[in-house]
């Protein structure tokens, strides 16, 4: 399968590009372009074409087309690939397309959903015919949505391939390609045609028989739920293990992170706790000071205050320490209230009267000096007490904010552990393994029981079946039919562990494909083990795990990903979006040695095609020698000097702009060879 | 079809007798056809009787 022609109009910063790569020999085809000019745009063109995934609403309709349009108008957003389907020369023109419309908003409006239209020929002399019946179902058979990522690739990503995606992506992959469900669909059509006959051959044998076979349908019903629950159940368990350690790399790959994450959390909320008891201690500080200042201030008065009433007590003006009224309530009653008698004229009732005398004549000064003089021993006392509390409050801030100091200084130095890392989602990830984690004990325990259940369920029915087996014996009709049914049991039987095998196969012819191009790749003696899981281990020579760089780890997901194709005969294109990701210029030459011979053996005696979209930094004249022989097909997408940010162009060859720089600048004086 | 060829391979290559093989040969066209229970009912008679 390859694809041969791709129009893109009014899709994101492509406004309007014809490729046409369908007179050029080769199955490598490399589409360069700087950043921004819409090599992500048109992978993600054929995502939409072929799978119906939209971009975000911003990088859908062209803002050039949107720019350059009236209020009103209508904009048709088309993305069409013509690919040729086999080597007998079946094309097929697939477009999808969406209507906009221009409104007085800057968003425009959608106008009805996007249309897919799939047009066959079936030799290169044919016409075009419309597949009219169920386009979108015919697309699907082709390029199932469970293998998009088989088909268009994240160069950014493939490193971690093995790490993140194909464990269960290659068992979808098997399944969906192989089509080994089929033989599930067998098993159970067979189940229940043995069904159908045990039912005739109860009938025909009577109230026994037909007791028997009820018991044996409504067993065998369970023995389904069982097995189906049992099922579901590991499916869960193996995308709860796949996602947990995917985490678990995720966070070795950080060295500590997580733990420093976790110990950010908890210095954090310390930080906060200490900062309100600061805010706290502060506005208590602020308090004591506002009112032991204004009681300082009056203390400034006080020795003149003293003064005066040393004076007045001196020259005794100061009224006696006595309430008058009170007292004269003592003389009325004749009672002292130390309990002596009072009776008018005697010395006690006259001295009493003289301090009533007293009071009286006091100046208006020395009654204020006497209270003055209370309410001076008062301050003072608050002041002390003012000054202490000051003093502990001052004490308490400063070891509050030693204590903020320390935390700040820790956040800072767990900070600089996890500089570029984000640290919500490390946390995040850390809160999802630990309830995976306990999922997952929860799910081995209910599989194992579950397991339990299915055998001693398995044995009940067994029993059953050579129950009415017996029921039956000596009835000629029964005996034809208990014939017949054992001949469907042992069909569904074969069909269940077809079901079963098909999938360890797959595996099997997969290990040995990856095994013999990674060994001529690497050139040494190199075993590939791909584990039930589909976990995929390089080993060496001895049996043990071989380290891989950057480019190797790169390769072994394009090996897989060819040995896949290989091995399920899938057809479609391999689209690489920068197909060597971030590799450091060492990796990149290794990888591109690796690429260009393994593509060399695979791609170019195959019907299969490579589609490689690479930026400046990545396809230089130095990449561009490793593949040189192989002939590859040369486009670039470049920037509309008109419209510069938002249209790009397509051409062929190199970009005459990046022939102006660098290495490209000597590529094209002739000093690289 | 493609995966017709394909599912088809791990039948000849599996080790049942000719007459589960023939079975199951016979079975794929079904499924891939759509067919109801009653033909594989028939298919299992068909199978009983030549045996």
């Amino acid at each position: 399968m390859k694809i041969e022609k791709v129009s893109v109009r009014n899709f994101g910063i492509i406004a309007d590009i014809d490729l046409d790569i369908s007179a050029k020999e080769g199955s490598l085809v490399f589409l360069n372009g700087r950043n921004g000019r819409g090599k992500t745009t048109f992978q993600s063109a054929l995502r939409w074409c072929f799978y119906g995934d939209e971009p975000a609403p911003a990088k859908f309709l062209s803002s050039w087309a949107l720019n350059n349009a009236q209020i009103g108008d209508t904009l048709t957003t088309r993305v069409e690939a013509e690919i040729m389907m086999d080597t007998v020369g079946t094309t097929a023109v697939i477009e999808r397309t969406q209507l906009f419309q221009k409104t007085e908003t800057t968003s425009p409006k959608r106008m009805g959903q996007p249309q897919l239209t799939v047009k066959i020929r079936k030799s290169a002399a044919g016409s075009l015919t419309d597949i009219k019946a169920d386009p979108e179902m015919w697309v699907q058979s082709f390029f199932p949505k469970r293998l998009i990522n088989f088909f268009l690739f994240d160069g950014e990503m493939m490193k971690n391939f093995f790490d993140l995606k194909v464990k269960g992506a290659v068992e979808n992959a098997v399944r969906e390609i192989a089509g080994v469900d089929r033989f599930d669909n067998i098993a159970q059509n067979f189940a229940a045609a043995e069904t159908q006959l045990n039912r005739k051959i109860a009938k025909l044998t009577g109230a026994k028989a037909e007791k028997v076979n009820i018991q044996l349908e409504a067993q065998q019903k369970l023995l389904v739920e069982i097995f189906l629950e049992w099922k579901t159940l590991s499916d869960q368990l193996a995308v709860n293990k796949v996602r947990s350690e995917e985490i678990s790399t995720i966070l070795e790959g950080l060295e500590g992170q997580a733990d420093a994450a976790e110990r950010l959390k908890y210095l954090d909320a310390e930080e906060a706790d200490y900062k309100n008891k600061l805010t706290r201690a502060e506005e208590e500080f602020q308090s004591e000071i506002l009112t032991n200042g204004t009681n300082s201030l009056l203390v400034g008065a006080f020795p003149e205050l003293k003064n005066q009433v040393a004076r007045a007590k001196k020259e005794d003006w100061l009224p006696p320490p006595f309430e008058p009224a009170r007292i004269e309530r003592l003389i009325e009653d004749g009672k002292c209230i130390c309990g002596a008698h009072l009776s008018p004229g005697d010395d006690s009732t006259k001295a009493l009267q003289t301090l009533i005398e007293k009071h009286r004549v006091s100046s208006g000064v020395g009654k204020v000096l006497d209270q003055m003089s209370r309410q001076i021993d008062l301050v003072e006392i608050a002041l002390q007490q003012g000054w202490r509390i000051i003093q502990d409050k001052n004490v308490s801030i400063m070891q509050i904010s030693k204590d903020i100091a320390r935390v700040q200084k820790e956040k800072e130095r767990l900070l600089e552990v996890m500089k570029g890392s984000d640290v919500t989602e490390i946390r995040l990830l850390v809160e999802e393994k630990k309830n995976l984690d306990k999922e997952r004990e929860r799910l081995v325990t209910t599989t194992a029981i579950l397991l339990g259940q299915n055998e001693s369920q398995t044995f009940k029915v067994e029993t059953l079946q050579k129950e009415l087996a017996q029921a039956t014996e000596g009835n000629k009709e029964a005996e034809l039919l208990q014939h017949e049914a054992k001949w469907a049991r042992e069909i569904s039987e074969a069909a269940g562990n077809i079901h079963q095998s098909a999938i360890k196969q797959v595996r099997q012819r997969l290990q040995e494909s990856f095994t013999e191009k990674f060994s001529v790749i690497k050139k040494g003696k190199f075993i590939t083990e791909i584990s039930n899981d589909f976990e995929v281990k390089t080993l060496n020579e001895f049996g043990h795990e071989t380290e891989l760089s950057e480019g190797e780890k790169m390769m072994k997901a394009y090996i897989f990903a060819i040995a896949l194709r290989e091995v399920i005969n899938l057809g479609f294109p391999l689209v690489v979006d920068t197909p060597f990701g971030r590799l450091d210029s060492p990796n990149r030459a290794e990888l591109a040695k690796m690429l260009s011979k393994f593509l060399e053996d695979e791609v170019t005696n195959s019907n299969r095609q490579a589609f490689f979209l690479m930026q400046d930094t990545e396809y230089t004249p130095y990449t561009r020698k490793y593949f040189e022989k192989l002939n590859p097909i040369e486009a670039y997408l470049a920037k509309d000097e008109e419209f510069e940010n938002i249209k790009s162009d397509l051409g062929y060859g190199i970009d005459p702009d990046w022939l102006l720089y660098e290495s490209w600048k000597d590529w094209a004086d002739g000093k690289i060879g | 079809m493609e995966d017709f060829e394909v599912i088809r391979r791990f039948v000849t290559e599996s080790e049942f007798s000719d007459e589960i093989k023939d079975a199951l040969m016979q079975s794929i066209a079904l499924e891939v056809q759509g067919k109801p229970v009653s033909d594989y009912l028939s298919l299992v008679k068909q199978m009983a009787a030549e045996k």
